[in-house]
């Protein structure tokens, strides 16, 4: 359903859960000189506005509509940056006054996206240097979190392109640069530029929320939403060894590959990665972690947008060669097709429970629900992706192996 | 084994249904269906953690003492079974994963999936009750240990909430990690694994709890086929800890490591005797208390945050157990010092605090509210956090609990809780 041209409207009816849920989501090309803005916005909406004008009146408010929460969160899928704003609220059936509680939501919403805390023509000045500190110290102790330090320098060594090296928070130096002034006028050109999705999962009246949605004034816009990326592989392997005073060293190892959303070979890849290193039983896990002892963290994760597969693994600093031969070797034991039968069979049925089980959650109809309009075709219901799922035959694990090519190796060489 | 009746209670406010039985074997069975889910969640709650350390063996004459660390390495060999395979693959070949985490009191093994339900439930049951060691495999284990002891290591906010705890309580289990030292682990033997698991691993010690799309007469039967093998132990019952030994605390303590802002963690150890059937109430009045002079709402955080001097960082953490209750906060801030002193003046001057009033107090309690009925959106919320070892009001309790708690209350609670409380601090610097 669309609002005007740009802004949609998706409704995904629902009474299992206690809760009802709203989310607003901009969607706008990743730009090193847009992510730090963003930031920003997101972290303004989220802490005050002019109807409730500090943290605490803000927070007093939501409180008092039954813990209704009100989030921002920054994410990126492919080439896209998205900052959504999460509103969750109490179901009628819960409270003791009934057909209020959405209204009230969408009052403070509409509040929040017009009616931000500002002074002139930009956001106030207080509150705005509180939460760009806030978000500063934030980035700044970006070294407590090994693994994440260690993804974003994966990151920088295996893409090519600018803006995928760019952390989705943006960098210290990026958040710097951002004014009052700037970040206002940044969240001006979102409200009219960005591509607007507005999710509605739970028990709403459609024809009211539309009604309502008509008076906040959006105007249409056209943006090219493009998710995918694909890079041209290297021939060579770049290496990054960066030591830290940490208990533990981190070795992280980018795989990249030519398939994409929605390609005949999709679900294969996806069987790949969990026989690989999605669960308990692959072969990341059994082998070193359970046979050798070597890593008490290990796994791999896949992003279909933007063609890497990663692996990650803590371990003892002097393991790293003994380790980096035994991935290895899993990844040449896939690509000669050596696992059984029953080891691919059991990789199915765990992800179809973990698909099953993501049925449960709120963010998962929200996350298919924008895919199916995004990618139109290209994306799977559940019934024809379960289905997709059985097919995959160890020919085809065989194949997507074999398009997987070692591209970085990152290494954090602990104590 | 005698007819067992599942007893229904029916929680119309919140919109569950729970049963519940105990079996003839000593069992405590709870089942929870959630039929428009696509999950079922299961899992067994062992009365046994990590301060269970000091105890009289089943069957032994005297007090013995093992090495920290040994209910969780317990969990660890739990999931081989007698020809060293891993039960983690038994679930997998059902697909369904599970998993095992174990805390201060408590050893507790799941399961989560959406087919073969029974078959799932069957293994679990299996698997808490079933225990091979041998020297090799304690060795291997040792190692994977480890790694997990260092990771942890490496995340400063646990260390600073261990920290504090340990200073809260020196001397006692709960200042040592949860899953030992590497030390403590390299000392734990075969006959101390059989030992522990004899003490504990009985059903009259051990608790089951599923929720999810089941079909609860049949899941029942099932439970009762299977628990038909495990005949009660003789001498076994539910194991009574002893108080823990209170020295006195430690009142601070600094460190200095990689982090970018100051750590600060204020802790307060309760002294007062909890009643058993009062204490999930006397967790909620002291949660609304803490939360009214610090949350988000409160003036003070407000000044604060308006002051630079503190972020979002901020929690809050209330245990309240059979042996032991304490308050823990913890926050980033370039002024831990002085926060420290402002904490634990306000706590002390808790009954003159601008924050509690009954109109902050109503608010917090709707906030409250809202946030456990969102909690219930989840089939591991309420399988985890409701509390199968305790007798009276329990999690669906809730809005009757919210509902009758007066500022008054609250005030008592404080009353009982901060006159005999200890506190401590723990203070990380940037290096």
């Amino acid at each position: 359903m669309e609002l005007v041209k740009g802004v949609h409207l998706h409704f995904v009816p629902s009474t299992k859960f206690k809760t009802n849920t709203i989310k607003v989501r901009f969607s706008a090309p990743m730009k090193s000189h847009t992510v730090g803005g963003r930031v920003l916005v997101a972290s303004m909406l989220e802490t005050a506005n002019q109807l409730y004008p500090t943290a605490q009146a803000f927070r007093e408010k939501l409180a008092s509509l039954y813990g209704a929460s009100y989030t921002t969160s920054i994410s990126r899928r492919g080439l896209v940056h998205y900052v959504d704003i999460n509103l969750t609220f109490l179901r009628d059936a819960y409270l003791s006054k009934k057909n209020v509680i959405t209204n009230e939501i969408l009052d403070f919403l509409k509040v929040s996206l017009f009616a931000p805390l500002l002074e002139k023509n930009a956001f106030e000045q207080a509150t705005f240097e509180i939460e760009k500190k806030n978000i500063l110290s934030d980035l700044e102790s970006e070294i407590e979190d090994h693994y994440y330090h260690a993804h974003q320098e994966l990151n920088k060594l295996f893409y090519q392109e600018k803006n995928l090296q760019i952390p989705r928070f943006g960098t210290v130096e990026l958040l710097q640069k951002e004014t009052p002034e700037t970040s206002f006028a940044l969240f001006q050109e979102m409200l009219q530029r960005d591509q607007i999705d507005i999710f509605f999962v739970g028990e709403f009246n459609e024809l009211g929320i539309r009604e309502k949605l008509s008076k906040f004034s959006f105007t249409a816009r056209k943006k090219e939403i493009q998710l995918h990326y694909q890079q041209a592989i290297s021939n060579v392997t770049r290496e990054h060894l960066e030591r830290r005073s940490a208990h533990q060293s981190i070795l992280e190892l980018g795989y990249a590959f030519s398939t994409s959303y929605g390609d005949p070979d999709h679900l294969s890849l996806i069987v790949l990665n969990g026989l690989l290193g999605g669960f308990a039983h692959s072969k990341l896990f059994v082998n070193i972690r359970e046979k050798e002892s070597l890593a008490y963290t290990i796994s791999s994760n896949m992003d279909i947008f933007t063609g890497m597969l990663r692996i990650y693994a803590g371990i003892d600093k002097e393991n790293r060669m003994k380790a980096l031969s035994l991935i290895n070797r899993q990844i040449t034991d896939l690509k000669r097709g050596n696992f059984l039968a029953q080891e691919l069979k059991q990789t199915k049925n765990m992800l179809q429970n973990a698909v099953l089980l993501a049925q449960d959650r709120q963010e998962t109809l929200v996350e298919n629900s924008y895919l199916a309009a995004v990618l139109g075709n290209r994306f799977l219901p559940l019934d024809d992706w379960l289905l997709a799922l059985q097919k995959v035959t160890r020919e085809d694990i065989i194949r997507v192996a074999r398009e997987l090519q070692l591209q970085a190796i990152y290494f954090m060489e602990g104590k | 084994m005698k007819k067992v009746q599942l007893e229904k209670r029916a929680y119309p406010a919140v919109g569950e249904t729970l049963y519940q039985a105990v079996l003839t074997n000593g069992l405590k069975v709870f089942l929870q269906p959630k039929t428009d889910y696509q999950e079922t969640y299961g899992v067994m709650t062992v009365n046994f953690g990590s301060i269970d350390t000091k105890f009289t063996p089943l069957g032994g004459q005297t007090t013995r003492e093992y090495p920290a660390g040994i209910a969780h390495f317990l969990e660890h060999k739990l999931f081989e079974d007698e020809n060293g395979e891993d039960l983690l693959q038994e679930f997998v070949q059902l697909g369904a994963e599970s998993n095992a985490f174990t805390s201060f009191t408590k050893t507790s093994y799941l399961f989560s999936g959406t087919d073969n339900i029974l078959s799932c439930i069957q293994l679990l049951q299996e698997l808490v009750y079933d225990a091979y060691f041998t020297e090799d495999s304690i060795e291997k284990e040792q190692g994977i240990i480890q790694q997990e002891i260092e990771m942890y290591q490496d995340n400063p906010d646990y260390r600073l909430f261990f920290s504090v705890l340990a200073n809260l309580y020196p001397n006692t289990p709960l200042a040592v990690d949860i899953a030992g030292t590497c030390e403590s682990i390299s000392e734990i033997t075969v006959e101390d694994l059989d030992e522990n698991f004899e003490t504990f691993y009985h059903p009259a010690n051990i608790t089951l709890f599923i929720v999810g799309n089941i079909d609860v007469e049949e899941v029942f039967k099932s439970i009762q086929n299977t628990q038909a093998n495990f005949e009660i132990r003789e001498g076994s019952l539910s194991y009574q800890r002893q108080p823990l030994q209170l020295d006195e605390v430690i009142p601070t303590k600094t460190d200095r490591l990689e982090v970018a802002t100051p750590k600060l963690a204020v802790g307060f150890r309760g002294q007062d005797p909890i009643n058993k059937t009062e204490r999930f109430r006397y967790k909620i009045l002291l949660k609304l208390l803490f939360a009214m002079m610090f949350g988000w709402t409160s003036k003070r955080y407000q000044s604060l945050y308006e002051a630079g001097k503190l972020d979002n960082s901020f929690t809050l953490e209330v245990e309240v157990e059979d042996v032991f209750h304490f308050v823990i906060l913890t926050m980033d801030t370039s002024e831990p010092l002085s926060l420290s002193h402002q904490i634990r003046l306000a706590v002390k001057n808790f009954e003159q605090d601008p924050d509690v009033t009954e109109e902050h107090l109503d608010i917090i309690k709707s906030e409250m509210y809202g946030e456990f009925l969102h909690g219930f959106n989840s089939l591991e919320y309420m399988a985890t956090q409701y509390e199968t070892h305790i007798e009276g009001e329990n999690l669906f309790d809730i809005p009757k609990i919210l509902q009758e708690i007066t500022l008054s209350d609250v005030l008592q609670v404080g009353r009982r809780f901060i006159t005999s409380c200890k506190a401590a601090d723990y203070l990380i610097f940037p290096k």
